[in-house]
């Protein structure tokens, strides 16, 4: 029926006489007038009024385009604003009934299973986040970035909650039948290999990491496979030399070595690799020199050709965003030097722009010539502060900031950086101040405590961190690594329970990576009571 | 201690900082459109789209166009404006909305009777006095204000959110009569381009949510919590390439867009990078939640040289 845009666009189309006949019914109008209504009332805090302006669209339109946006839009307020949670899931229900192929519907299943999650029904939350993978499979239009591996996390998160670990496995099984991203694949075998380690169907266990490894190496999940080698041989024939050579050159990437990560890559690549592998040791070769000799317009060009021979493989997207985010505009940025090597503000922009793309010694090099041209331009010593401290030149980067601070004494990020930097030498109690400062100057910036948490914490003074930490997650209840950290503190401190509610909220922020397994792993052994003292 | 430190890198943290620092009741034009009268007789335009060597001159003429600023702004109102001042250099590189053009707006705001004009953006006071911005909202005695603290803000609802249930909206916006959007149009290495939908970014307390999550939802889910009663663009110089902080290629397109829907004024904007509005992922998503029109056929669009 499409009302809203006639609504808004068709009144004037054929002229204001056309709009007058429009007037004269009231229909169309009024339906838009509806939705922008809610608009507005949503924006000024009234939420009941939106509500009822998305329920009298939904009255008049229930076949618009729209309407399962408007139904969504009421089960949220419901749920949020108004605190009606029967209502809302009501309403989840009602959008993925009578609108199952919008969008909208694997959306609603899937707040649907953060509603029940939240209230800790986990096999209820399991089977919506469930239903919305596969709603999500009939939707026609994208899911948002990470969508599927995130709610085929909690899928599988949720059963393993509630004790069904077949249907846990079963929802990683379903996600590699379809066409899942190389992060969820990665997860999905390494959990699949480990719900067979525990049942001693080792057999099962290793042909799980033999695809991790034959067809997911990028996946963070690869070190599990490689700790199982000796299980998995007796199943597989693997190689393992190039593994070695590409999981050392990660923890060399890590350490920023990249000379030495650079020589572990072509040692990985002369020990026959296999496909998947190759590709990831191959665009780690291309950034890594780029990276070296400076050269991103030679980088662009080889990564182009990269693309051309990998157009759908594990490091492709990464390979575009590298070519469209840092290459490319760095070797514009360069040309642009070439002509004007005196403008001041180019050569800072490509310093900044060397920095984030973790070219620290090239930084370097163009921002002491900008500090050439204007010994006393502040913005320059910052930069290069950030450079400096890139590539562990940790006393000049201090020295550097500090002579941008005199000008800027309330430059937040400055303080931040020298709080930093300090503690990056085990100068806690120096940096200490600096923090202070900063959460004196930005008490309302959840950073500053968090950053000041930090500080305590490495000073040892526990308390002092936990509550920084607090605060922090008190003025942005979304501040993730603060509820992540006070995870650690509680459980330093004993209190088990609270440290669980932390892990459990960081958790219910970021699902993946590194702190999220910690905080899963820190759970667990909570949960179990092995080896925890609590504080009383 | 240490180990509880040992897994976030000091230039982890640094470089997160390090990007976020660079990084009534009154009847609006729509809401005319939709419903008045007298207003939609004034108005046979969505879009006005003004090409001509003064910005300043665009800008009113692009208002003219849709029926004059006094269909948007009612007597005794508080307007705010958000622009996009980020930067420092000159308005021919394209990194910052034209200093000229808010000018222009706030002298015509309160010619048609506003009480009070506040442009605002949770950017840096500093670069808005180095590129010209903060004297422009002087001279027309407008009153400027860097919305950095948490008070700043106030908490508003998402209720067409997927990923954002709420979001902490500049508190000058919500208790405005009047929201007027002033992007650049600008290329974006993140979100392809930066126009009236992306700049709204500068309003908000927690930018964090967005680049952890999804950038584009989140920018089309922002976009859908706030009101616009207008937005006027400025496309006089475009940024085409390096964006947003630029330096990169310009394009001098001597035009100023201006209408009541960011997704129709972005759709028509996305033609100065050789796209269309269902191209660029946050625009699509922003019709999908219902922001506004997509499809520029849709659109009554009057384009004028001058």
């Amino acid at each position: 029926m499409e009302v809203w845009k006639s609504g808004r666009f068709l009144i004037g189309a054929t002229g204001v006489g056309f709009a007058i006949l429009i007037l004269t019914s009231g229909a169309f109008a009024g339906i838009a007038m509806e939705f922008d209504r809610a608009t507005r009332k949503a924006m000024k805090g009234d939420a009941a009024g939106a509500r009822q302006e998305y329920a009298a669209f939904l009255e008049r339109a229930p076949e618009d385009r729209l309407a399962p946006v408007a139904l969504l839009a009421i089960a949220e307020i419901d749920l949020g604003a108004l605190g009606d949670t029967v209502a809302g899931l009501s309403n989840l229900e009602r959008v993925v009934l009578a609108y199952p192929r919008s969008s909208c519907a694997r959306d609603a299943a899937r707040r649907q299973g953060d509603c029940l999650g939240a209230r800790g029904r986990w096999r209820e939350a399991g089977e919506a986040y469930a239903l919305a993978l596969r709603l999500a499979e009939g939707a026609t239009s994208e899911t948002a970035a990470g969508w599927t591996t995130t709610v085929t996390q909690a899928a599988a998160d949720c059963y393993g909650r509630a004790g069904m670990e077949a249907e846990m496995v079963a929802t990683y099984v379903e996600a590699l039948e379809g066409e899942p991203s190389p992060e969820i694949a990665g997860t999905a075998l390494s959990r699949i290999a480990a719900y067979h380690v525990a049942r001693g169907d080792e057999a099962a266990a290793s042909t799980a990491y033999e695809r991790l490894l034959r067809e997911y190496p990028s996946s963070e999940h690869l070190a599990d496979a490689l700790a199982r080698r000796e299980m998995i041989a007796k199943h597989h024939a693997i190689a393992w030399t190039p593994f070695d050579a590409y999981a050392a050159g990660t923890s060399l990437v890590a350490a920023r070595d990249y000379p030495a990560a650079l020589a572990k890559t072509e040692e990985a690549l002369a020990a026959a690799p296999p496909p998947a592998l190759r590709e990831c040791l191959e665009y780690r070769k291309i950034t890594l020199e780029t990276t070296i000799a400076g050269d991103y317009t030679e980088g662009c060009r080889r990564l182009r050709a990269f693309l051309r021979e990998h157009p759908d493989g594990l490091r492709s997207r990464m390979a575009k965003e590298t070519i469209e985010g840092r290459y490319g505009p760095i070797a514009e940025i360069e040309a642009a030097v070439a002509k004007q090597p005196q403008d001041l503000e180019l050569l800072q922009t490509l310093g900044g722009s060397y920095t984030n793309a973790m070219a620290g010694a090239r930084a370097v090099e163009i921002l002491e010539r900008a500090r050439e041209i204007d010994p006393a331009d502040a913005q320059t010593h910052l930069l290069l502060g950030y450079a400096y401290s890139q590539i562990g030149r940790s006393k000049e980067a201090l020295e550097a900031f500090e002579i941008y601070l005199r000008s800027n004494p309330e430059d937040t990020t400055a303080l931040n950086m020298i709080g930093y930097g300090l503690l990056g030498q085990g100068r806690a109690e120096e940096a200490i101040p600096y923090f202070e400062k900063y959460a004196a100057l930005a008490p309302d910036d959840p950073n500053a405590h968090d950053s000041l948490g930090e500080g305590y914490l490495a000073a040892g003074r526990i308390e002092d961190a936990a509550r920084e930490y607090e605060r922090a997650v008190g003025i942005n209840r979304d501040f993730s690594n603060s509820h992540f950290m006070l995870g650690r503190v509680y459980r330093a401190l004993g209190r088990l329970d609270d440290a669980v509610r932390a892990y459990e909220r960081f958790l219910a922020l970021a699902s993946a990576g590194p702190q999220a397994e910690e905080a899963r792993a820190a759970i667990r052994t909570i949960v179990s009571g092995a080896g925890e003292a609590r504080e009383n | 201690m240490a180990d509880l430190l040992t897994r976030r890198g000091f230039l982890r943290k640094a470089a997160a900082v390090s990007a976020g620092a660079f990084f009534a009741s009154g009847d609006s034009a729509r809401r005319s459109v939709a419903g008045a009268s007298l207003d939609l007789l004034q108005a046979p335009f969505d879009l006005a789209v003004v090409k001509g060597d003064s910005p300043a001159r665009n800008c009113i003429a692009a208002l003219d166009a849709l029926g004059g600023l006094s269909r948007f702004v009612r007597e005794g109102a508080k307007v705010a404006i958000k622009p996009n001042p980020i930067g420092t250099s000159r308005p021919e590189r394209a990194i910052h909305t034209n200093p000229a053009m808010i000018e222009a707006v706030i002298r015509e705001c309160f010619r048609v009777g506003a009480r009070e004009v506040v442009v605002l953006s949770n950017d840096d006071l500093r670069s808005m006095e180095l590129n010209g911005t903060a004297d422009a909202v002087a001279a027309a005695g407008g009153t400027l204000k860097s919305v950095t603290a948490k008070s700043d803000f106030r908490e508003v609802l998402v209720p067409r959110g997927r990923i954002l249930r709420r979001i902490e909206l500049a508190a000058d916006i919500v208790e405005a009569d009047c929201f007027i959007n002033m992007p650049i149009a600008k290329h974006h290495a993140g979100t392809q381009v930066t126009l009236s939908l992306k700049n709204m970014m500068g309003s908000i307390w927690d930018r964090m949510v967005f680049h952890q999550t999804d950038l584009h939802e989140c920018i089309a889910e922002l976009g859908s919590a706030v009101y616009h009663d207008l937005v006027i663009m400025d496309a006089n110089h475009v940024l085409r390439t390096n964006g947003p902080a630029g330096p990169g290629q310009v394009s001098r397109e001597r035009s100023v867009i201006a209408g009541a829907d960011p997704v129709a004024v972005d759709s028509f904007a996305s033609r100065f990078f050789q796209l269309e509005g269902g191209q660029v992922r946050h625009i699509r998503a922003a019709y999908d939640l219902g922001v506004g029109e997509i499809d520029l056929a849709k659109v009554r669009v009057k384009e004028l040289e001058i």
